[in-house]
């Protein structure tokens, strides 16, 4: 496989179990509980199972549309000459969003929740009154969560240059999410706040890493990775 | 480890909120706990916490956080006199001293008038002066105490209804977004056809395309499958059958294709399923509101009754009591004003009341000793005492609320003409694909490769557009009507009345204004003017509760005229007439027998005009002055000024008309003579004139009943399309199919155009959804059927479904 595609289930994974556990945390465990009493812990899994589904259909959707974005920009940059800039401009982004997550940069958080606030209520609308297999299109939705995880993943997609790869790419990120948000039932009181926060920490790291590795790429240095 | 003071919730110390007050030092985990106790101290309320009984700790909403939508409530809001009332489902209700809280924070906002909570429901019954607090500060108490107050629809079917329009609206949404996403991939794989592409690519491609269209054909389209494998279970081939079909053949055969190399169909079986689930949710909006004509007719009894009891001491003594525990036996009295809570039977006293429950006429009818009385209707101005003959389920009232849900539940729910079509097309296309099958074998072709041209027969067979065919036609018909002023409440309803071939209409309300209007003032003594007879009567008939006496008084206060003389020493004699003195002479104005009790001799000529008068149908009071009869005042029910002329269009329609009336034979034969109707019903009850139309429609002929009062609804429940006037009451809007909104009787005639417009715009577009892949069926048969003719031609006969529909638009 190749290593951007390791990293970026790498990501997911690291990433996944700090910052998307206390993001999107409450709410998966809130919507879990919720439906528990009325069905068995079955069909409670399977909405689950559908959730992650939806959330991951959503990303390589957008990793495709932003890889997609990412190759006009790309032949653009060609013809203008700008596309080692390009890489370096993404690289740059990733960065400043993955010290966000690290906990160095707070502003970038706090766009982030503002604009989540909305999508929350959206989500709201679309559980009303459904049974668990609403748990896929409400997948669907949340996918969209403006997250600075996800989004800089995205970022990294349209760096990639091309429809397939931008696809593959935040398809294997979101896959990467997946266990995480799997457990995040008993993750929510099973982790401690620290160990969370350490999580969310080395998330931020591995992002950073990547927009490094675009960054060197675009600078001309063919790093050994 | 804390307690919470107010949500009882754990949570570590280092988090507290404290606050020092009156009732000593509390502590909180939060703000918003905080909050809510400082409000309950400030209201005085603190008796809550004493009496709380809460079996989980924490708040049941987080208080702030769910931004009420005042919005969502308008429609909930009904007019109480000159205040504002609706019901509210109050969300986190543990025990009962939340519901205490709830009315007590209620009942002390200004401008709150009356609340009260449901213990049980968890519906609270709010009434407020909308000059003195709003929607917005009433729902804000209620989430300021930590509750969530929701939106409270009464009808369970209407709830249901919306929940199952929104549930096609969350899978048509999902099957879009996937559906246009799925779309870009097709064009991908159809250019990389033609200009050539790279097989890796075209594999991620055809992956990608097949995850997409699973959720599609299995998600979204799960209403076809629970839909067709219940139909199939019946041995009944229906349209979800045949979207099964068509959509599961589809990406059955795209699978068997990506492994065989072949070209993929997955868009097809994706838009197959997307655009018939867009005709589903069209309609389903569309359907009508829920019935609510049941709890509306049960809301006309009142609660509770006035109980009469002898004492020990032999003197009669009242006991309100509810009217669910009186018996038949009981004596209850009934005062001016008051609806007769049960049927019975007069025992003392005497007065007059309205009817119009049973016969539909709102003249008063006179009640004395030994009358029977209808659970319901009003007493007008006298009080009596009466005993109680029956209760419960055996009232006329709860006779006509049985008449209307029969009615309702026994009508069959229209089948669109494209379900039978499409019951006998399925196992044609299948019989054809199985031929097909068999041809390609027997020409020399690979099984698989027979197979798939058989399938290919069975994918083109399917006519996505006709989920489009009705709904469309439906949705313009009914904008078109509702910009005109007509209500129609489902597609079912147009295609009957384009169906129709009689209609029945009810006299008073529909047919006449409904409102008596003083026609004639004749005067008779020479020394009395016209207007002089007029004023003098008025003076009289002012305090007067008569639809009789309004009328005269309402001719008489016409602008410009003088103000009325003075009248006193008021009488209102039940059944005949009123008395009072009038600048000192002594006027009486009533029909005979009042004329006659006081003495008063009427000549001959003018006895002999009343009668004529009154034998065309209207009504005529004599009025006397100190003895004399000095003039005559007629009254008639006005027919509607329109009414010629719709009567004329609609027997310009073909349509047989008749007219059915609780009123007497005279005025129900004149008026329909007047007005060119063949047959005239006189004096039917509800039942009877239910039991006509459905002695009409058992002989084949298809009504149309129109009405406006709360007898006429089970009527227009038993007709094939039921129509209810603007000005009807509640119920009757609740039991027909269609209003007129504008209270005009030349719409009736414009509905009954649109809708035969309508449903033969309807067959036309189910023919040509079908035809369109008529002419693709050989050409899959022949094995010519290129992926490029599949899409070109569903998406072709899409487009003229729409294209013909906009016909509609044209009738007027």
């Amino acid at each position: 496989m190749r290593p951007d595609y390791l990293l970026a289930l790498g990501t997911g994974l690291l990433g996944g179990f700090g910052h998307c556990v206390g993001m999107c945390g409450p709410l998966v465990g809130s919507l879990s509980l919720a439906a528990a009493p009325a069905l068995g812990p079955r069909r409670v899994a399977a909405g689950q199972v559908l959730y992650n589904l939806g959330r991951v259909t959503t990303y390589a959707l957008i990793g495709a549309v932003m890889g997609l974005t990412g190759s006009f920009v790309n032949v653009a940059g060609r013809l203008a000459g700008f596309q080692q800039t390009v890489a370096v401009v993404a690289g740059l982004l990733m960065i400043a969003m993955g010290l966000g997550a690290a906990g160095v940069a707070g502003w970038a958080r706090r766009l982030e929740s503002r604009a989540a606030e909305r999508v929350f209520a959206a989500a709201r609308g679309v559980l009303a009154g459904g049974g668990p297999s609403r748990f896929y299109p409400l997948g669907l939705l949340l996918g969209f969560l403006p997250c600075g995880l996800s989004w800089s993943a995205f970022v990294g997609a349209a760096a990639t240059g091309g429809l397939a790869p931008g696809l593959l790419f935040s398809l294997c990120f979101g896959l990467g999410t997946v266990p995480a948000l799997l457990l995040v039932g008993w993750a929510t009181a099973a982790l401690g706040h620290r160990l969370r926060g350490a999580l969310v920490r080395a998330g931020g790291v591995l992002v950073v890493l990547l927009g490094a590795l675009f960054v060197a790429r675009g600078l001309g240095f063919h790093a050994p990775l | 480890m804390l307690r919470c003071d107010h949500c009882l919730l754990e949570f570590p110390e280092r988090e507290a909120v404290r606050d020092a007050g009156p009732g000593g030092e509390k502590v909180f985990c939060c703000a918003g706990c905080r909050g809510i106790y400082r409000l309950i101290v400030e209201e005085g309320l603190q008796r809550f916490y004493s009496g709380r009984d809460w079996k989980e700790p924490g708040l049941p909403v987080a208080p702030g956080s769910a931004r009420v939508d005042a919005a969502s409530f308008q429609g909930a809001v009904r007019d109480a006199d000159r205040l504002r009332e609706l019901d509210v489902y109050v969300d986190g209700i543990r025990c009962a001293s939340c519901v205490w809280l709830n009315e007590r924070l209620l009942a002390r906002t200004p401008g709150v008038t009356f609340a009260r909570v449901n213990y049980a429901t968890h519906r609270a019954r709010v009434r407020f002066d909308p000059e003195r607090t709003s929607l917005e500060t009433v729902l804000g108490r209620i989430a300021a105490a930590g509750y969530a107050p929701k939106p409270y629809s009464e009808a369970e079917g209407y709830a249901a209804r919306r929940a199952e329009a929104r549930d096609l609206l969350v899978r048509f949404g999902t099957a879009a977004f996937l559906s246009s996403q799925l779309m870009i991939y097709s064009v991908a794989l159809y250019a990389g056809t033609f200009q050539g592409i790279d097989p890796s690519t075209r594999r991620l491609m055809e992956w990608v395309a097949l995850s997409l269209a699973l959720p599609v054909f299995f998600y979204s389209g799960a209403p076809f499958l629970t839909g067709a494998a219940r139909g199939l279970r019946r041995l009944r081939f229906d349209m979800d059958a045949l979207i099964v079909l068509g959509s599961g053949a589809a990406l059955g055969y795209s699978a068997w294709a990506m492994a065989a190399g072949r070209e993929v169909y997955f868009d097809t079986a994706a838009m197959i399923v997307t655009l018939v689930l867009l005709g589903r949710y069209v309609e389903a909006r569309a359907k009508g509101r829920a019935s609510e004509a049941v709890s509306r007719l049960a809301a006309l009894v009142p609660r509770v009754a006035r109980l009469v009891v002898r004492g020990a001491d032999g003197r009669d003594e009242r006991r309100t009591v509810p009217v669910a525990e009186a018996r038949p036996g009981d004596r209850l009295e009934v005062v001016p004003g008051e609806r007769v809570p049960l049927d019975g039977a007069v025992e003392s006293g005497a007065s007059e009341v309205d009817e119009s429950l049973v016969t539909g006429e709102s003249r008063p009818v006179a009640k004395g000793p030994g009358a029977a009385v209808v659970g319901g209707s009003v007493n007008l101005h006298g009080s009596f005492v009466l005993r109680v003959t029956r209760v419960g389920k055996e009232t006329v009232l709860a006779g006509i609320i049985r008449a209307v849900e029969e009615a309702q539940a026994a009508k069959p729910r229209i089948q669109a003409l494209a379900d039978r079509v499409v019951g006998v097309f399925v196992p044609a296309v299948l019989l054809l694909a199985a031929a097909t099958v068999a041809f390609h074998l027997a020409r020399g072709a690979t099984g698989p490769g027979a197979l798939m041209i058989g399938v290919s027969v069975v994918v083109i067979a399917c006519p996505c557009s006709l989920g489009l065919a009705t709904p469309i036609a439906v949705l313009l018909a009914t904008g078109m009507a509702s910009a005109r002023g007509i209500l129609v409440k489902g597609g079912d309803v147009l295609e009957e009345a384009g169906r129709a071939t009689d209609v029945v209409l009810d006299k008073t309300g529909t047919l006449t204004c409904g409102r008596p209007v003083l026609r004639e003032v004749v005067a008779l003594d020479p020394a009395l003017s016209r207007d002089g007879a007029l004023a003098l009567a008025a003076a009289v008939e002012r305090r007067s509760e008569h639809a009789f006496g309004k009328a005269v008084v309402e001719a008489a206060r016409s602008p410009g005229a003088a103000p009325l003389p003075e009248a006193e020493g008021f009488r209102a004699v039940p059944g005949r007439g009123v008395l009072a003195t009038v600048a000192g002479a002594r006027v009486a104005a009533g029909n005979r027998a009042l004329l006659a009790g006081l003495g008063v001799p009427v000549p001959g000529e003018a006895g002999a005009r009343a009668r004529r008068y009154e034998e065309a149908g209207d009504t005529v009071a004599r009025l006397a002055m100190d003895g004399r009869a000095v003039a005559l005042l007629v009254v008639s029910d006005v027919v509607r000024d329109e009414a010629p002329e719709a009567l004329r269009a609609l027997r310009d329609l073909g349509l047989g008309l008749a007219v059915a009336s609780g009123d007497n034979r005279a005025t129900t034969e004149s008026v329909a003579a007047r007005l060119g109707i063949p047959r005239a019903l006189s004096e039917a009850a509800p039942a009877r004139k239910r039991e006509i139309v459905a002695e009409m429609q058992a002989s084949g002929r298809r009504v149309v009943a129109v009405g406006d009062g709360v007898n006429d609804a089970p009527l227009l429940a038993e007709a094939s399309v039921g129509v209810a006037m603007g000005r009807g009451t509640d119920v009757t809007l609740e039991s027909a199919g269609a209003v007129l909104v504008r209270d005009d009787l030349r719409l009736l005639p414009d509905l009954l155009r649109l809708a035969r417009r309508t449903r033969s715009v309807i067959r036309q577009n189910v023919f040509w959804a079908f035809f369109y892949n008529a002419v693709a069926i050989p050409l899959a048969m022949a094995g010519l059927l290129h992926p490029i003719v599949a899409a070109a031609a569903m998406a072709a006969s899409s487009l003229f479904v729409v294209g013909n529909s906009l016909r509609i638009r044209r009738v007027w």
